[in-house]
């Protein structure tokens, strides 16, 4: 019998950062292409390339005057390829902002002066920059990020002070036990590629390699015209803002393809199961199981049928919501698919109670052989998933900010046409499509089986944990 | 650092600056009877109409709203924390969340697939001074939702299964919240805030409360508290008045009348700062103070808003340039009883409370810069607009409006209010009410700096 793992939070602090600093959502959460004509005005999503390789995204959709304009450029922790390059983008992300000057004022002063909002977020596959502002200031506002990105000063002595700020990020972040969890389980998900998924970085090499010099190496390398995109959504008009930016964004030059010799990190496959516990300061037991899904790069049509299979799952009146929650062996059980460029990964998480976790254990673990079969779900359960998909981006485009966020996280991670196809390409996965990418990438497929509970529990009733995980553990 | 250079930096307009300001209001029609062409248009958004009518005595304030294909319809059951005792706490939720178990017309999981085919996303949220139960549709599903809405509220099954069901969920969302010291932190502070006051009962039960609230308990309140006087209806989206009025005639409007009336709160005073510390092992610290705040109709009001968001501004702002937090600011709390509340997070309290003690300091100040306060105001509508984008955001924000301050305004109104608002105000407001705060520290204890925080 082996012993089970036990990983201590404190040691994750020390050797990893939270996986994701970009609020993570479902992905695309955005609706298509089509959007119902107001009296007022067509409001449609078009886009324009610019001469310069920039592609400008419009989506003219508000409910009040203001706009959000979003640069965003494909970087982020996938183009981490050696630890001294470990949470780059997240930095340089950081000091854009401390690297701004534009004729002598800083970037708050500027911000204020249109009454905007700003931020900025670094994700696996993405890094983007923001503002919301007022539509009448969009064309000021759309200046202001070609600013913003077309010419950094790369001063040393903003770095070290902003690295005592992203610590201060990374432990706000670290003091939730769910979050230190779900780095150690993907650490196991992702092995020695977990670097590329990892966009915080490890804390110690941030804090002791980022420099300015690698900064602008990397500045230099990424941030060209030709690998970002402009969005612009809300109480605009579309050919304004191509005219916009096409004046604005006219200077910042092309240069080479980052990505022409680019090779990206292998993500080596799962090569069997991983079980382990990890101890938190937590109530309950929560099981965190995770696989390696689908790529936009290399199984387009499955990144569907996997949100469908999640939004099936998710459904209340679902066998998996039955079977599980309304039986009172869990709490709560939510699947989930994040999309990505380089290996989407695949979650189910389940809480349930210590005392009975094993009665929840070996439901669960039937609950996966289930999903394989022909019976697993119905028409009529696929077509309320359609629809909870369809009402999730309607909800989520009446809000301008994250109608941005899913247009250029898309951009990155699939392309424009995917966000814009999405709703059309959903409508058409049939329930074969569904289980197809079950078959493929779920049922008996290597997976990480990750149990958080708090550590006096895992002390205390070592024998009822270590029975638990051996189920776990393939034969 | 000067005062103007110092203002120059907290005019930076991000996230962390609390600045909901007023009521996304436009133009209304009063009564029921108001006629098409005496609908006035919304001055700054000519495709949004607002409307307030009653229904079967029940108020609605209807948006209606041409730009987007989701209706968000909120149902205001009045009272909150004023409803409840420390023994009930929490049995209005559990009413309306056992509800999706089965209905008269819907029994058993007709009701869920109902709202499956549907798409439709139910709300429950309780509140210190009500609960909202509601939906979001898209408008083609609007009367197929209505349908399932109104019968989970007037006629819930309420079988043993369904309401132990609902009640252990409940019951172990309790238990794991404090696995997040944010919430610890936050939920503590509120209770020190609010010891004494009727918001120190949590609307939202106890692993306590929720475990001996009976079905009779639940078929009781349901009888006697889900009554049209206890009502607002918020409806925001492209539906119309008739179809809005039709629907409620229906189902909700024959429920009986009550004879509740609302008001708002006490207020809620404290005479001395205090500091309330808990140890927990984190990699860092959280600090949170309240501080009591003017009744929604004084005039303090406004003031005490651009108060409470300029000290965040300035904290934020002050503790991130020095390295001392990527976490911090002030929240204005608006509720019936309204205050604010700062907050940092830091593995450094003393200098950061230094810092926030500073800043009090400031708005303390009688001679802060005029032109810190207009380009504030204008720094606010933004906020204003983002936090008020989606349908249901602005459904809350008719409410709390009417609810609070007794009347619908247009956005010019409050925008003017704004700027009509002095230095001279802000600072008597800053010295009126950022004093006696309550703290509450959660981390290392050793290092918690209480002379600090029993400064103000």
């Amino acid at each position: 019998m082996i012993a089970p793992r036990i990983v201590s939070p404190v040691a994750i602090l020390m050797l990893a950062a939270p996986i994701d600093l970009f609020p993570q959502q479902e992905m695309p959460v955005g609706q298509g292409d089509r959007v119902r004509v107001s009296a007022q005005r067509a409001s449609m999503a078009r886009d324009t390339l610019l001469e310069n390789g920039l592609q400008v995204i419009v989506a003219p959709a508000s409910s009040v005057p203001i706009a959000t304009i979003e640069i965003v450029v494909r970087s982020g922790a996938f183009t981490q390829l050696d630890e001294f390059d470990e949470g780059l983008p997240h930095v340089l992300e950081h000091m854009l902002f401390e690297y701004f000057e534009w004729r002598g004022r800083s970037w708050s002063y500027h911000t204020s002066r249109l009454d905007a909002m700003s931020n900025a977020a670094t994700s696996q596959e993405w890094v983007s920059y923001y503002l919301v502002l007022p539509s009448e200031n969009v064309d000021d506002g759309i200046k202001l990020l070609s600013e913003l990105v077309r010419s950094p000063d790369f001063k040393p002595e903003p770095l070290q002070a902003e690295k005592l700020v992203i610590r201060g990020e990374l432990e706000r972040r670290a003091s939730d036990p769910r979050a230190l969890a779900d780095i150690v389980t993907n650490m196991a998900l992702w092995g020695p590629a977990f670097r590329q998924k990892n966009p915080g970085g490890n804390i110690l090499m941030v804090i002791g390699y980022a420099s300015t010099d690698r900064l602008k190496r990397h500045y230099e390398r990424y941030y060209v015209s030709n690998n970002a995109a402009l969005i612009v959504t809300g109480d605009v008009d579309a050919a304004d803002v191509f005219e916009s930016a096409e004046k604005h964004f006219r200077r910042w030059k092309r240069g080479d393809d980052p990505f022409a010799d680019f090779e990206a990190a292998p993500i080596p496959p799962l090569a069997g199961d991983s079980v382990f516990v990890v101890d938190a300061d937590a109530s309950g037991v929560t099981f965190m199981i995770r696989w390696h899904g689908p790529s936009t790069s290399e199984d387009r049509d499955a990144t569907y049928a996997a949100d469908l299979f999640s939004a099936l799952v998710n459904q209340p009146t679902s066998g998996t919501q039955r079977r599980l929650v309304d039986t009172g062996l869990f709490t709560s059980v939510s699947f989930r698919y994040i999309t990505r460029h380089y290996v989407g990964p695949i979650q189910l998480e389940a809480r349930t109670t210590f005392d009975k976790l094993g009665e929840a254990s070996a439901a669960l673990l039937q609950e996966l052989d289930l999903m394989g079969r022909e019976d697993y779900f119905s028409e009529a359960d696929l077509e309320a998933a359609k629809m909870r998909l369809r009402v999730t981006r309607a909800l989520s485009r009446q809000s301008t900010f994250l109608l941005a966020h899913d247009i250029a996280a898309t951009w990155s991670v699939a392309g424009f046409p995917y966000f814009r196809e999405y709703l059309d390409a959903l409508s058409v996965q049939t329930a074969d499509d569904v289980r197809e990418y079950v078959a493929q990438y779920i049922r008996g497929r290597p997976k990480v089986v990750s149990l958080l509970m708090p550590s006096e529990l895992r002390r205390s009733k070592a024998g009822a944990v270590l029975s638990c995980l051996d189920s776990w553990r393939a034969p | 650092m000067t005062g103007l250079s110092r203002a120059a930096r907290i005019l930076a307009g991000t996230f962390a600056i609390s600045s909901v300001i007023c009521a996304p209001l436009s133009a209304l029609a009063l009564g029921n009877d108001a006629p098409a062409a005496d609908l006035a248009l919304e001055a700054d958004q000519p495709d949004t109409l607002t409307y307030l009518y009653e229904v079967e005595g029940i108020q609605v304030i209807h948006r209606r709203m041409l730009t987007n294909d989701v209706v968000a319809v909120n149902l205001y059951l009045l009272g909150g924390a004023r409803q409840v005792t420390e023994r009930t706490a929490g049995i209005e939720p559990v009413l309306l969340r056992a509800s999706e178990r089965g209905t008269r017309n819907y029994p058993g999981t007709a009701t869920l697939e109902a709202q499956a085919r549907t798409g439709s996303r139910m709300v429950v949220s309780a509140g210190l001074d009500w609960t909202i139960f509601g939906f979001r549709s898209l408008v083609e599903e609007f009367d197929s939702t209505w349908a399932v809405f109104a019968d989970r509220l007037m006629y819930p099954t309420l079988d043993s299964a369904a309401v132990e069901m609902t009640r252990e969920r409940m019951v172990n969302s309790a238990r794991s919240a404090p696995d997040d010291p944010e919430f610890v932190v936050w939920s503590l502070a509120e209770s020190v805030a609010y010891s004494g006051h009727p918001y120190a009962v949590p609307v939202s039960g106890t692993e306590q409360s929720l475990a001996v609230i009976t079905i009779e308990d639940l078929r009781a309140y349901l009888n006697e508290q889900i009554v049209t006087s206890r009502m607002l209806l918020v409806v925001v989206g492209n539906v119309s008045r008739e179809r809005v009025e039709a629907v409620m005639r229906g189902t909700i409007g024959q429920l009986p009348r009550g004879n509740y009336v609302w008001e708002l709160p006490p207020t809620w005073k404290a005479d001395r700062p205090s500091v309330e510390v808990r140890q927990r092992d984190l990699p860092t610290n959280y600090i949170v103070g309240y501080f009591s705040g003017p009744d929604a109709s004084s005039d303090d009001y406004p003031a005490f808003r651009i108060a409470t968001a300029l000290l965040g501004g300035v904290t934020f702002s002050d503790l991130r340039n020095e390295g001392l937090s990527y976490s911090a600011g002030a929240r204005f709390i608006e509720s019936g009883a309204a205050g604010g509340a700062v907050y940092v997070l830091t593995t450094e309290p003393t200098e950061s409370m230094e810092i926030v003690n500073e800043a009090i300091d400031w708005l303390n100040d009688p001679f802060i810069p005029w032109e810190v306060w207009t380009d504030y105001a204008e720094g606010w509508i933004i906020s204003y607009y983002f936090e008020n984008e989606t349908n249901a955001e602005q459904a809350d924000f008719l409410a709390r409006a009417y609810l609070y301050q007794g009347e619908l305004r247009t956005p010019k109104e409050c925008v003017d209010e704004l700027r009509g608002v002095s230095p001279t105000e802000v600072g008597r407001a800053a010295r009126h009410y950022l004093k006696n705060i309550q703290y509450v520290y959660l981390g290392d204890i050793t290092a918690a700096p209480r002379d600090l925080m029993t400064k103000h």
